[in-house]
């Protein structure tokens, strides 16, 4: 059984891409492909987040923040400058970046809870800016009126492929990204920094730079995922910095598989539709008779805990654990022939 | 023969507790220097002082090759082809052997990227690690893990290796290993320094021994001037120990 799943692993996930990116063309319940589009962006955010958190071990608590100020960036200087939304977008990486160096800088030399503290202090600090400009920023109700993508006169929002395809896109790219900075020295450093810090610089590793870098290479993606999640929404909400969502994406993290990248782009699109669904399913709510907002959230909640508890290394841990102890076995059989 | 490392008055306070008291010495291009001391003594602070981790000294100077260094980040330190290990065996536990070795050729050294594979071959290779490079560090032995950080502190070819009691918890066949190794890495040119409480390798191999209790710099010398001087005798075994030393001894 699971040398099964070692050997087919390639193929399964490639049969598994096709299939989703199959959705649009075989699906036409609108909600579906609409949760489908919100998961590939949350899935980019978490396994971005996958990179300060469980590669480099720093609790930034500042990410969703990098999100917050793709979207943002993008519609406000859509709505209010009416630059196209296609220069807004890598405009909202941009601002993104210089956030994260400017939360870096005094992350980087603190440890542990002081880190999630102050990165926390930061986004906290975001949001009251946003909140306090409300004629930039529409205030506490969101930035409205943000502008669709469109190229020429095909309006994104009227196809029901455009954004499933190009958030897809991104998600790839991102992916791409991410496991080959993971798998270079940067990535190999990183990981010795969080191991052991002293040893780390002790064989020449800068530790404020590559931290610095960390930081940095994590809020690109969340950047541009956070403009096109604004258009894609027509609307830019200060609920991004709300603390529900940063559970949500954490739980992707956290169940998907810390420092596995795949965990969180896998888990970050299912718990996208675990957790809608069960907003918008009437009878959880008659199950547990509150209203469904908070249910939901316990849920997530609940389902964090119990990774911790029960297997820490999260799905995709498991899933290399079971192919690691497979490739044992077979190596085993093969020097011992009796 | 030039002085490759000097180090001048060097203290290092812990709150009321002054754990490296004034303490000079320099160690000649080439050679090993031994010290020795009973717990407690400030040796691994001094070390500690030199490479500037986690901590710099609170006053002295530390002089390398003519470059003031007591202020430097760690990693600098390292760039200037100063590697340490460490008393208590330290791995990257997560990371394979072969990565662990190669951290060390990476970062901070003039080894050209092509060239990092057969230098991460070659310090696995005498170190006896090659058929483990695919295991994880963190599932080798004492003596494996200690193996370990000395190859990840060799592969970058560091003018001045300074070793924190690498014989600690090792048996009689891993000891003598040990001093060869010791003895085959000081014959390439590398400056070695060692603190060592195993002191038939510590006085075997070293050219000059200097010896602390307190913070302080008791004496040094040759091994065998030291193993005749009584105040290192009695550092080790107190006044009584001393007395039963002699009547043993003769
Ligand atoms: N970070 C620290 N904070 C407070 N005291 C410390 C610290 N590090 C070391 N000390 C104290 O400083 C003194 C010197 O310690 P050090 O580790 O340098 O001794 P050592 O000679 O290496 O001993 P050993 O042979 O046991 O390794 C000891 O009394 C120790 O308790
Ligand atoms: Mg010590």
């Amino acid at each position: 059984m699971m040398h099964f799943l070692d050997a087919y692993k390639k193929p399964l996930a490639l049969v598994g891409i096709i299939i989703f990116l199959a959705i649009p063309l075989v699906v036409e319940n609108k909600l579906l492909i609409h949760l489908a589009i919100l998961g590939m962006l949350y899935a980019i955010v978490a396994s971005n987040w996958d990179l300060t958190l469980g590669y480099a071990g720093v609790f930034n608590f500042a990410h969703l923040a990098f999100f917050g100020i793709g979207a943002y960036t993008s519609g406000i200087l859509t709505v209010k400058l009416g630059i196209s939304p296609w220069l807004g977008i890598p405009c909202g990486a941009v601002t993104a970046a210089l956030a994260s160096i400017i939360v870096s800088i005094p992350a980087i030399r603190l440890r542990g809870i002081y880190v999630a503290l102050l990165t926390f202090a930061c986004s906290q600090l975001v949001l009251l800016l946003l909140l306090s400009q409300p004629l930039i920023t529409g205030g506490q109700q969101g930035l409205t009126g943000v502008p669709q993508l469109q190229i020429g006169d095909f309006l994104f929002r009227e196809s029901k492929y455009a954004h499933f395809y190009l958030v897809g896109l991104l998600l790839l790219c991102s992916t791409v990204f991410l496991r080959r900075l993971v798998s270079s020295d940067f990535g190999l450093s990183l990981i010795a920094l969080r191991d052991f810090e002293e040893y780390a610089v002790a064989r020449g590793i800068p530790l404020a730079r590559q931290r610095l870098l960390a930081f940095l290479f994590s809020s690109i993606f969340p950047g541009l995922a956070g403009g096109v999640y604004a258009h894609f929404l027509i609307v830019a909400s200060p609920d991004i910095f709300g603390f529900s969502l940063a559970t949500l994406l954490l739980s992707m993290v956290l169940v998907g598989g810390v420092a596995t990248i795949y965990g969180p782009v896998v888990i970050g699109v299912v718990m996208t539709y675990v957790s809608e669904l069960m907003a918008s399913s009437a009878w959880m709510s008659d199950v547990f008779g509150v209203s469904r907002g908070p249910v939901r959230f316990m849920f997530v909640a609940v389902l964090i805990v119990l990774t911790m508890r029960f297997f820490p290394q999260g799905v995709w841990g498991l899933v290399n654990q079971f192919s690691a102890r497979s490739l044992q076995a077979k190596n085993t059989t093969v020097e011992d022939p009796a | 023969m030039a002085t490759i490392l000097s180090v001048n008055g060097v203290t290092k306070k812990f709150g009321e507790l002054v754990a490296v008291d004034d303490v000079s010495f320099a160690v000649d291009e080439g050679e090993i220097y031994g010290i020795a001391g009973p717990n407690g003594a400030g040796k691994t602070t001094l070390f500690n002082l030199i490479t500037g981790i986690p901590y710099h000294a609170d006053s002295g100077a530390v002089t390398y090759r003519s470059e003031e260094i007591s202020q430097l980040s760690p990693h600098k330190i390292y760039e200037l082809g100063i590697a340490r290990t460490f008393q208590k065996e330290t791995a990257f536990d997560t990371l394979t052997v072969q990565e662990n070795v190669r951290i060390g050729a990476v970062f901070g050294t003039d080894l050209e990227s092509k060239s990092y594979d057969s230098a991460v071959d070659q310090a696995l290779e005498s170190l006896g690690l090659i058929d483990d490079r695919y295991r994880l560090a963190g599932e080798l032995s004492l003596y494996g893990k200690k193996r370990l950080m000395i190859a990840s502190a060799i592969v970058s070819n560091p003018h001045l290796l300074m070793l924190d009691e690498p014989a600690g918890g090792l048996n009689v066949a891993e000891l003598s290993e040990l001093e060869s190794l010791i003895l085959r890495l000081s014959g390439g040119e590398m400056t070695i320094i060692i603190i060592e409480h195993v002191l038939p390798l510590l006085f075997g191999v070293s050219n000059r021994v200097m010896v602390m209790d307190f913070g302080k710099r008791l004496a040094e010398g040759s091994p065998e001037a030291l193993a005749r001087d009584d105040t290192v005798i009695e550092a080790y075994l107190g006044e009584r120990g001393k007395d039963a030393f002699h009547a043993i001894s003769g």
